[in-house]
């Protein structure tokens, strides 16, 4: 039977592998760029108005930001077991909770912070100045909070994982 | 409790967090945050929060890193590394412990398409060390010269470590990049009369192979050469591209990137699953390492605000500090600090403390480069969290204990102590290629 908890991590899937199929589009483009211009630099001497905003304020931003919540579903830590070896499976469990638990408040500092500057930044329609005129910068301001906030929330998928967890063991115990 | 004193106890706080599992950027981040909003108030903390990462993310110089390790993952996953180690095989097999110099040469070569050195590592591992366990080798020499060989992933360009170094120490990284060759050359070479040296002795470390098998693969030497071309256009156009100032290293890793799936598509080895793989892999390496490097900028400004910088660089100049000292000082706290700590999260911890002081001595920021990268490096390989030893663990399985890895590894630390040496004493083994670019 699927409970809430599988039901969740479903849903929570499908946006986390969007952004990060986002990313890796955002990572092709910037290198297809960033070589149509040194092609049109070095061979036609007529480099691409622009690229070193687009690349910087948009790919690398997107690149940045938009995997975390797929990172953080796909890979554990190495430092891990050294000086945590010797303590208890229970213990460990609590730490990793715990730590679970920071990392979700600090992420939610960084999401709300974004958010802010986000908001700022649209409605001042922020925009950098080029040799050839002005690039729209505002819209990229967004890729950060909306990419820490899926981390965020699979963090805390994550803690309700294992508080399902405790409360199986409780059940069966 | 003092600003400085702060400064001072923020540091334990991170060792201490991340010795109970933080993520590192969680750590450096976290404190940052705490410390600011101590020395300065709530709110400087959360504007810091509010506009740091995206002007640190939005950073042209920044772009190399994701072009880098693109350019890494595409060499690999088309097969490059893979000719490579055959063409290296069928030229060096004959020397004693033959297989393990063709090793250690297609790492270095590999190291010129690869910027990090646990991609670098781990994709020779896979295909190196099964060919060297077959053919009889003592498993801690086929495991450690991969470990250590795969750390010259970083020394030779591209490098991720020097982009990053580059743009905290505020030096050209251009000039870093070139810096590394001679000293990646030269471990290389140490490594290199190592083994031969050892196997002369002990043969039973790596038993000959039979020289009428050499003999009869000596007319493919040719065509092996041939296939790896495409790796040698790659080192010839990037790294010439960025001696000759042609090209940014954004822009010479783009190229790389973009040359390595046109060599695969030639090749026709490219799938759908190589591009994907490669592009997932390269992508979410640099997520991974822009999320430790932004709390690392923001634990930097907390660190700047606590006074500690200009506080280390004023008693340095108190003390008149001969130069060699604080290099020594310097490479005890990365050795130390290295059997713990992963090379990224080590290199942001330590360089807003050690740069002021260098810079406070008037010493080559160039220099420092190449040594903190070496230093890095060595950390890769020490006990017990060496990171490179876990990835060719997990390459290998349960068939050889991490004991025996460490245990390889030991010969190619002893060397890094003459190499070490040798770029302390004669810093021109580092400045001279860049000091040729002016």
């Amino acid at each position: 039977m699927i409970d809430a908890v599988d039901k969740l991590r479903i849903v929570l899937s499908l946006p986390v592998n969007f952004l990060m199929w986002l990313a890796c589009l955002a990572g092709f483009l910037m290198m297809a760029h960033i070589m149509i211009d040194v092609i049109g630099r070095v061979l036609f001497n007529h480099p691409f108005q622009g690229t070193i905003e687009i690349v910087s304020a948009y790919y690398m931003v997107a690149v940045s930001f938009l995997p975390l919540a797929y990172i953080n579903r796909t890979e554990g830590q190495i430092f891990v077991e050294l000086f945590t070896r010797k303590m208890s499976s229970r213990s460990l469990f609590r730490l990793d909770a715990l730590v679970n638990v920071v990392t979700l408040v600090y992420l939610a500092i960084f999401t709300l912070q974004a958010a802010k500057a986000a908001i700022e930044q649209t409605e001042r329609g922020e925009m950098w100045e080029t040799a050839a005129g002005f690039v729209d910068v505002w819209p990229s301001r967004w890729l950060l909070p909306i990419g820490t906030l899926a981390m965020a929330l699979y963090v805390a998928f994550r803690i309700a994982e294992d508080m399902k967890q405790v409360r199986d063991a409780r059940n069966r115990g | 409790m003092s600003s400085l004193e702060l400064g001072f106890w923020s540091f334990g706080a991170i060792l201490l967090l991340i010795a109970a599992r933080m993520p590192i950027g969680v750590a450096l981040g976290g404190i940052a945050i705490l410390g600011i909003s101590q020395v300065r108030g709530i709110d400087v903390a959360f504007g810091l929060v509010k506009d740091t990462p995206f002007e640190f993310a939005a950073h042209y110089s920044l772009s190399a890193i994701p072009m880098f390790l693109l350019m890494g993952s595409v060499a690999h996953h088309s097969g490059i590394s893979h000719s490579l180690f055959r063409a290296a095989r069928l030229w060096f097999a004959g020397l004693p412990g033959g297989l393990a110099v063709a090793t250690n040469l297609a790492c270095a070569a590999f190291a010129a398409a690869s910027g990090s050195s646990v991609a670098t590592a781990a994709a020779m591992g896979r295909i190196a060390i099964p060919e060297m366990l077959k053919h009889g080798y003592e498993k801690g020499l086929a495991t450690g010269v991969v470990a250590s060989a795969g750390t010259l992933g970083s020394l030779i360009p591209p490098s991720i470590l020097f982009v990053l170094y580059g743009i905290f120490a505020e030096v050209s990284i251009v000039k870093l990049l070139i810096a590394g060759v001679l000293p990646g050359l030269l471990t290389a070479a140490v490594y290199t009369v190592m083994i031969i040296g050892r196997c002369k002795l002990n043969p039973k470390l790596a038993p000959p192979i039979d020289p009428a098998e050499i003999a009869a693969l000596k007319p493919e030497r040719m065509r092996a050469l041939l296939q790896v071309w495409p790796l040698i256009a790659l080192i010839v156009g990037i790294i010439g591209g960025l001696y000759a100032g042609i090209v940014t290293p954004t822009e010479a890793g783009a190229a790389g990137a973009v040359l390595a799936f046109v060599i695969a598509a030639i090749q026709g080895r490219l799938t759908y699953g190589v591009f994907r793989d490669s592009l997932v892999e390269a992508i979410t390496a640099t997520a991974r390492i822009f999320f430790v490097a932004v709390g690392a900028v923001m634990y930097t400004k907390f660190l700047a605000l606590s006074g500690m910088p200009t506080y280390l660089s004023s008693l340095i100049g108190d003390w008149a500090l001969d130069p060699l000292l604080l290099v020594l000082a310097a490479s005890v706290i990365y050795l130390i600090l290295g059997m713990f700590l992963d090379p990224l999260g080590l290199l942001l911890l330590t360089l807003p403390i050690l740069l002021p002081m260098f810079e406070g001595l008037g010493l080559d920021l160039i220099w420092f480069g190449v040594l903190v990268v070496k230093f890095l490096e060595i950390g890769l390989l020490t006990p017990p969290v060496g990171f490179n030893v876990y990835v060719i663990k997990s390459v290998v399985g349960d068939q050889i204990p991490l004991e025996t890895i460490f245990r390889g590894v030991g010969w190619f630390l002893a060397c890094e102590v003459v190499i070490v040496t040798l770029l302390v004493a004669f810093p021109q083994i580092s400045l001279y290629l860049p000091g040729t670019m002016d």
